[in-house]
């Protein structure tokens, strides 16, 4: 049969079909349509850029102590104060925003890809190798987010790199459990089926074809996941089990101040922007499930 | 319906092998030797090895874990290596405060919730609607320790109503306990309230659409009777299984909350045994606190077989 379709025509289709397929798309722009979804954006945003250009912001070298200002009050000098050793709490409190993010970033990116692909084999072989994950998974599953994290510190000691690696952990089954339920559904549609009629190998039908599809409920898993990390994160940081000091973390900052009670902008910094990261990061990963499914819309 | 509860028990024992497995071997993955590092950088080999001997850590791994499961199931947790004392007695001590603030954190989420989920549920997008969102959003994303120090701050500290931290049994003084126990308590009760109202909002609102809602108010009911009598009966089904989540996630609160208010308990119990290396304990309460968490996982399926027998038929 010949083809009868021009190439401007069949750029035209394909234009048309991405513009149509790409759920990513229409998602995010829907959530930025919803206001609780643009206030969590811009929160989000604007902290995570604070975080990272830390080094350029802070006024002071976060460990540095600063000789005869201990224990002081919001300045010109030093904004959110110091603390019981002299130190800049400004200065610390982005820094340690800084290393939360860049702990739960690492966690739920490497082991969130992780857990992804264990649950696309899982889905994709059933089988033996399906039900071991699986039962492994929920037993994880049994253990709340923290405790997991907390007994995965226990055996390998506190400090950033455990903390990353703890938590990571900690997200896994949620991304092999999503990764295994897409690949179960998306497995039995005809362009796998037509895939496969091509002798394209597993491999290339995992993670070429399901995989571009299966994507936006685990971007939206990705960054629910990422509220919980930093959470997770600083209270391990408060229990004394994350960040060893003098480097600063949220959670750790917060533990310090404590014992400060009567300094209140040792704690009401750090805590405010910890809480109000939270609830950007709350409230954009609502916005993005109410996007991506209609029927969660408010009625 | 029997063989619903036996096919959940039986589903439930792979994930407590695995659990097990799992917390048995956080001593396997200490780094270096368990035996040389509790020992301190001044013992002798002879010291290293009679500790060796003394935790069962010349035996090989398998043999290791079965003695450990099988004193496990008889009650028998190992011994503090801080404190000498048996881990069961210590998890005893720790239990009481923790349920004790657990129990009334609870009451306070259920009521709450309740509450709060009805007033939300039955005047959807009214201020009371959008009021409860903001709270529940605040409720789940703000941590425990940020809420209880920023109240530890006014109410203890500046106002001075109540004690900075520490615990009076209930049962010693009703009175003085229960002011060291309301702070706390509130903390982890009203997040948790935060949550529950959520789930009983959608589920009110979902039963306030049905028929039988529309004949009760034709009947001529009074709005409060259609509410209570009607829409909260057939309302909180669905909700059974999230309370008893919930007081799982109250367990785990607890352990940072008792941090923050310097309550004794489970939490600062398995905390104080990290910060120790004190690992008998740490396996022990991290043993029965998952053990706690699947009861109640499984408790919370068979309720809801009893309650909606579709779920029976699987």
């Amino acid at each position: 049969m010949q083809k009868t379709t021009s190439l401007p025509q069949a750029l035209e289709l394909r234009r048309n079909s991405r513009t149509r397929d790409s759920l990513f798309l229409t998602t995010l722009l829907e959530t930025v349509r919803n206001p609780m979804g643009a206030i969590g954006l811009f929160i989000v945003l604007a902290l995570v850029v604070v975080g990272f250009a830390a080094p350029f912001i802070a006024p002071y070298d976060p460990v540095d102590q600063i000789r005869g200002h201990r224990l002081e009050g919001p300045s010109m000098e030093f904004w959110f104060g110091t603390d019981e050793f002299s130190r800049d709490i400004f200065s610390r409190t982005i820094y340690g925003l800084r290393a939360s993010l860049l702990v739960s970033i690492f966690a739920i990116g490497f082991f969130g890809a992780l857990g992804t692909i264990a649950g696309f084999m899982a889905g994709y072989f059933r089988g033996l190798l399906d039900t071991i994950l699986m039962r492994f998974v929920d037993s994880m599953l049994a253990f709340p987010g923290l405790l997991l994290a907390i007994a995965i510190l226990a055996a390998l000691g506190a400090g950033i790199q455990n903390v990353a690696l703890a938590i990571g952990i900690g997200s896994f089954p949620r991304f092999a459990r999503i990764g295994r339920a897409q690949m179960l559904s998306e497995g039995s549609r005809d362009y796998v089926m037509a895939a496969r009629v091509t002798c394209a190998g597993e491999l290339r039908i995992i993670f070429r074809h399901v995989a571009i599809n299966a994507l936006p409920p685990l971007l939206v898993q990705g960054a629910l996941s990422m509220a919980g990390a930093i959470l997770i994160e600083a209270s391990l940081g408060y229990l004394g089990l994350g960040t060893e000091p003098p480097q600063p973390s949220l959670g750790n900052l917060i533990n310090g101040a404590r014992a400060h009670l009567d300094q209140w902008s040792y704690f009401a910094f750090p805590g405010t922007i910890l809480a109000l990261f939270l609830v950007g990061l709350n409230m954009l990963a609502d916005a993005t499930n109410e996007a991506m499914d209609p029927h969660r819309r408010r009625r | 319906m029997l063989v619903h509860v036996l096919r959940r028990l039986l589903q439930s024992l792979p994930v407590l092998l695995f659990a097990s497995i799992f917390v048995f071997s956080i001593l396997q993955m200490v780094p270096g030797d368990p035996a040389t590092n509790l020992a301190g950088p001044d013992a002798s080999d002879e010291d290293v090895e009679i500790i060796r001997k003394r935790l069962g850590l010349d035996r090989s791994v398998p043999e290791q874990y079965m003695s450990w499961v099988g004193n496990a199931l008889t009650g028998d947790l190992g011994t503090s290596f801080r404190s000498s004392r048996p881990v069961t007695e210590l998890l005893r001590s720790a239990l009481t405060p923790t349920l004790e603030l657990t129990l009334v954190a609870f009451t306070i989420e259920l009521v709450v919730g309740t509450i709060l989920g009805v007033m939300a549920g039955t005047r959807l997008r009214s201020a009371w609607d959008w009021g409860l969102s903001a709270f529940t959003m605040a409720g789940i994303a703000i941590p425990h320790f940020v809420l209880g120090l920023v109240l530890l701050y006014f109410v203890s500290f500046r106002l001075g109503w109540l004690p900075v931290g520490g615990r009076v049994p209930l049962t010693e003084d009703p009175i003085e306990g229960l002011r060291y126990l309301i702070l706390p308590a509130l903390v982890l009760g009203v997040t948790g309230a935060a949550v529950l109202a959520r789930f009983v909002r959608t589920s009110i609102a979902q039963v306030m659409n049905q028929d039988y809602i529309r004949t009760a108010r034709a009947k001529g009911l009074r709005g409060r009777s259609v509410v209570i009598h009607h829409a909260l009966r057939n309302g909180l089904v669905p909700i059974v299984t999230v309370i008893a989540l919930q007081f799982a996630a109250l367990l785990t609160g607890s352990v940072v909350v008792e941090n923050v208010f310097s309550r004794p308990g489970v939490g600062r119990l398995v905390v104080g045994a990290i910060q120790a290396r004190d690992y008998p304990v740490v396996q022990g309460v991290l043993l029965f606190l998952v053990f706690g968490f699947i009861v109640i996982n499984l408790a919370a399926d068979i309720m809801y077989g009893v309650l909606d027998p579709r779920i029976r038929v699987h």
